[in-house]
């Protein structure tokens, strides 16, 4: 990787070259109001390229940054950088604990994208680390607490409170579509990928259809939810939570959906009898939530939600192996990740059968 | 095509080389771990390989059955896995069409589960399918 002028990278799927060139790095600089003295590219996911930078100097209130921008590919039901931008904002006006983004910046990187900088912020986000890290043992018996107190003031953010969040898309976007429930829009937007896979998943389509009968009804499009609120997209220290992040699925929808995103199966990184992420039973965390939301929890839809996280993951994994087989995509974790379906519906279906959680 | 070694103890072989031979040479996180990746999708491949012949044929069973499909079951295994495939299509025709009633979706549990179960074995044979999971 090279540092100070341009930053080069290979993507070892697509072959892509990023880069950050010099007029680049002055914009960025000029944004900051300092210099940037270096930039190396991050890990980053389908929908958004990442990079830290370090600058030096000037009215900057922190030494490390990290640029988010909109990357060539997305991933269904994914924001782009300018709406997960004004998300954030929104995060931080209502408390959570999450970076401030600053400097949303037009066609930084490629035409017709979108780019915002935000202050990088230490802790762990490797899932089996934060499971099972003995550094982390002290900030494990604390996280389902804190993290249910985020989940609520993440959830305090209604359509009523923030109307433009999402742009031209109504507030009420799923009752827009002609969907009853929060439920019946997430299974809405599970058909046009679940119509996309070129072989046919009977287990995948049994699930849909147990979901779309088993929908509660009483569970309106109400809340701000993450949207990927899990074990890997919030960082931990040892004296505890330190930062929310990765919010581009963040929508309106069902608070359900990210208290029972968080029990996901996979998310547990192998701590299967932890069911809150991997490192908490789940009475703590969900009186912590009764407690910080006011709202009273119904076990039904956390079993239910959970059977439908498992089902999106199942879908997500699949269709993974789709960009590979068919998208051009010659990366081969999607191929790997295609063969994981079946762990998913699996999963579901043991859940259906269990009944309760 | 038959000939020693075989095609299960040629993709053993490429898996045991990476994760053992080259995973360790490479220091960088991210590309060791996509080493590991490669010799697990080599090893899955050996498995499927090891027991393809009965798997395919306890699949088709399984998916005549729930369709009703009377037709004679193909000789070769190119022709069950496309007898598969199609089937396959047929049950999630007959799992969305609203005509299906709930009696006749729960009696298809069985046998999905039995289905999964056989992919788990060969994808990941580790994958704990007990039911009292919390």
């Amino acid at each position: 990787m090279l540092r100070v002028g341009a930053v080069a990278w290979q993507n070892p799927g697509s072959m892509a070259e990023l880069s950050l060139d010099a007029p680049t790095l002055t914009r960025l600089g000029e944004a900051l109001g300092a210099a940037v003295v270096s930039a190396s590219r991050l890990a980053g996911g389908a929908c958004q390229d990442n990079f830290l930078l370090e600058v030096e100097g000037g009215a900057a209130d922190t030494w490390r940054w990290v640029l988010r921008s909109d990357a060539r590919t997305s991933l269904p039901g994914s924001i782009d950088r300018a709406r997960e931008f004004a998300v954030m904002k929104a995060a931080v006006r209502a408390g959570v604990k999450t970076p401030e983004p600053r400097a949303l910046l037009g066609e930084l990187l490629a035409p017709r994208t979108s780019a915002y900088l935000v202050p990088f912020v230490a802790g762990e986000a490797i899932g089996r680390k934060i499971v099972k890290g003995p550094e982390l043992a002290a900030a494990r018996a604390g996280l389902a607490g804190e993290l249910a107190a985020e989940l609520a003031r993440i959830h305090s953010v209604t359509p009523a409170t923030e109307p433009a969040l999402f742009g031209d898309t109504p507030p009420d976007a799923a009752n827009a579509a002609g969907a009853a429930s929060a439920a019946h829009a997430r299974i809405a937007g599970m058909r046009g990928p679940m119509a996309g896979l070129r072989r046919e998943r009977p287990a995948l389509a049994w699930l849909v259809r147990w979901l779309e009968e088993h929908a509660p009804s009483d569970d309106p499009v109400s809340v701000l939810t993450h949207g990927d609120f899990r074990t890997g997209n919030f960082l931990v220290e040892p004296s505890g939570l330190s930062a929310v992040l990765d919010w581009e699925f963040a929508h309106f929808g069902s608070p359900y959906e990210d208290l029972a995103w968080l029990s996901v199966r996979d998310w547990r990184f192998g701590q299967l009898a932890l069911p809150i992420g991997g490192f908490s039973a789940r009475r703590p965390f969900y009186d912590a939530y009764e407690a910080a939301s006011g709202r009273a929890l119904d076990p039904a839809k956390l079993h239910y939600w959970e059977v439908l996280g498992n089902v999106a993951w199942a879908l997500g994994a699949a269709c993974q192996t789709e960009r590979y087989t068919h998208g051009g995509e010659e990366d081969l974790e999607l191929l790997a990740i295609g063969r994981r379906a079946a762990e998913m519906e699996w999963e579901a279906l043991r859940l259906v059968e269990k009944g309760a959680l | 095509m038959q000939d020693a070694p075989d095609r299960e103890t040629i993709l053993l072989g490429l898996a045991k080389f990476l994760e053992r031979e080259i995973r360790p040479l490479v220091k960088d996180p991210r590309a060791s771990f996509r080493v590991l990746v490669g010799a697990h999708l080599a090893f899955t491949a050996a498995m499927e390989s090891m027991d393809e012949d009965a798997d395919v044929a306890a699949e088709l069973e399984r998916l005549r059955a729930l369709t009703g499909d009377s037709v004679p079951a193909p000789e070769s295994l190119r022709d069950k896995k496309r007898r598969v495939a199609a089937l396959e299509g047929r049950l999630c025709e007959a799992i969305r069409d609203p005509k299906t009633s709930a009696a006749e979706l729960d009696t298809m549990r069985p046998a999905l589960r039995a289905s999964l179960l056989a992919k788990l074995r060969v994808n990941n044979p580790r994958f704990d399918t007990r039911a009292d999971i919390e």
